[in-house]
């Protein structure tokens, strides 16, 4: 007879015996003991970050004092000698404070303190970093050096920095941010290279930036190449000649003006919005079709060739929406119409939310003219009334005059 | 008699440089580090800064809508102080917003502390 009963463990189908329950007891102590020391290993490791971060808050202090003090208090901040004496924790954090001075600073401040990235060797090791590093060292070299201004040999970003859309972008950026001579001509290669499907905000803002400085390069591969770009780049690009502007003098609109007839609705869009800042541009506004937005099948598109023409604002553009938008068969379209007209007016006092503007309309607005149905007009005239309404509670919100209670009046009369 | 300045930002980074380049150039600073707490100062009895320098995108109320109300004279200080808008924003809506609420000047980041300093003398001094 046994000592002891065996040991037994319960489970729903009934008691464990002999191995089974040894082997369980086994799995349950390992379980347990490996949670017990990964609960150990994470309060350990976090009171030791916590007591990093205690000593860092002070030597943060510090270390910004007296890097503001040799910023602004000193003729020479003799950063060298300064790093020299720092440890290794006390330069690390320095370049922390560094990074986010940076991106605040510009003009003489940020080229002074270009010197004290040269003194903590970033320079250097950005170019290391970009010519043996992986991915991330590279976008992380690129950045840093993108901070400084400091634009390193373009073949190093040729051959290193190709490997994403959002690595050219960042190489680009340096470019933009040293401002190099060929900038736009080696930034829209680099930005370009590889016919990307997209850019990321970044990339876009990118290219905003080097086609701003000399928009020539953009205009000429776009012109060249834009029919077989991919819709989102085709949009992407049409967003930054929105932005362009002035900027971009007489170059060579005509692909805007032809991505009017793209057969994807948000690429009209766009090209509808970009062109809206070129009302300028007699020579643009010429080659464009403005009898074609009513035939357009898209409401999207036309409302935003009624806001495109509102920005251009002059007497031929207000009579091309009333023309069509007055008489726009989609509600939402009517609206962007109505609003866009109402912004036309000089005053709110001339505004009449009773008195919409009819295009090609006789005297007698109760009948049907030029083909045009009552049902029509009243549709027009609610999105009117609508539009005056938003825009005496919207000039109401602006307002800053303290002359408040009067407009309040107004408004609630 | 020292000149006065309230600034708020919730960037510390810009906060510091504020409060650097002012404090040495001789200004009494109220340091706010949100709108809502920059109304609260701007809206004291005996708030009576020189200059007020704003930025636009903060937590609790944007720089706009505070100068907005500043404009409108809700608030306890003059509404004709002389306020300068910083802001990471440089498109022209932006700039024109700013300067349709009624800011004095409009600086976009990252910026010249020494430009900004030189404005604000040119306000102060007006």
């Amino acid at each position: 007879m046994p000592l002891a009963a065996p040991t037994t463990a319960t489970s729903v189908y009934g008691p464990l015996a002999g191995p089974q329950s040894g082997t369980l007891s086994l799995a349950v102590v390992v379980l347990g003991s490996l949670l017990f020391a990964a609960a150990v290993l994470t309060l350990g490791y976090s009171l030791l970050a916590a007591r990093r971060r205690r000593r860092r808050v002070p030597m943060r202090a510090a270390l910004r004092s007296e890097l503001l003090d040799r910023l602004y208090g000193r003729d020479d901040p003799a950063w060298d000698e300064w790093v020299a004496g720092l440890s290794a924790a006390e330069r690390d954090e320095l370049e922390s404070l560094l990074d986010v001075y940076l991106r605040e600073l510009d003009g003489r401040d940020a080229d002074a303190l270009a010197g004290l990235g040269r003194a903590l060797g970033v320079h250097e090791r950005a170019r290391r970093e970009i010519a043996n590093g992986g991915y991330w060292d590279r976008t992380h070299a690129l950045v840093w050096l993108a901070l400084l201004r400091d634009a390193p040999d373009r073949d190093l970003l040729r051959t290193h920095c190709t490997e994403t859309p959002r690595e050219r972008a960042a190489a680009a950026r340096i470019l933009y941010a040293a401002e190099t001579d060929d900038c736009a001509t080696t930034g829209v290669d680099l930005l370009l290279r590889d016919e990307p499907e997209s850019f990321s905000v970044f990339g876009v803002d990118t290219l905003y930036r080097v086609a701003e400085r000399d928009p020539s390069p953009f205009f000429e591969r776009a012109a060249a190449d834009f029919a077989r770009w991919p819709p989102a780049l085709q949009r992407q690009a049409l967003l930054v000649v929105r932005h362009l502007t002035t900027v971009v003098g007489d170059a060579d609109l005509s692909w805007v003006v032809g991505s009017l007839s793209s057969p994807d609705p948000s690429v009209r869009s766009a090209a509808w919005r970009a062109l809206g800042a070129y009302g300028w541009n007699r020579a643009v506004r010429d080659t464009v079709d403005l009898a074609a937005i009513a035939a357009d099948p898209t409401p999207p598109v036309r409302a935003s060739a009624y806001r495109a023409l509102g920005t251009w604002g002059d007497a031929e553009a207000i009579a091309a929406i009333e023309a069509a938008g007055t008489a726009d068969p989609d509600a939402r379209a009517r609206v962007t119409a109505a609003e866009t007209l109402v912004s036309q007016r000089t005053s709110a006092e001339a505004v009449d939310p009773n008195d919409p503007p009819r295009a090609d309309l006789g005297t007698d607005r109760t009948a049907s003219a030029n083909g045009r149905s009552v049902d029509e007009t009243a549709a027009f005239d609610v999105a009117w009334a609508w539009a005056v309404e938003h825009a005496r509670f919207d000039r109401l919100a602006r307002d800053i005059s303290r002359d408040r209670d009067r407009l309040h009046d107004e408004v609630r009369g | 008699m020292a000149k006065s300045a309230v600034i708020a930002d919730d960037d510390e980074t810009i906060r510091s440089i504020l409060q650097y380049k002012l404090s040495n150039a001789g200004y009494d600073l109220t340091v706010c580090l949100d709108g809502e707490e920059c109304r609260q100062a701007l809206d004291e009895a005996d708030a009576a800064p020189d200059v007020v320098v704003l930025d636009v995108m903060m937590p609790r109320m944007k720089g706009t809508q505070l100068l907005r109300t500043i404009r409108r004279g809700e608030l306890a200080v003059d509404p004709e102080v002389p306020v300068v808008m910083l802001t990471s924003r440089g498109q022209e809506a932006d700039v024109l917003k700013g300067l349709d609420s009624g800011a004095d000047e409009y600086l976009t980041k990252p910026f010249s502390p020494n430009e900004l300093l030189a404005r604000i003398d040119r306000l102060v001094e007006a």
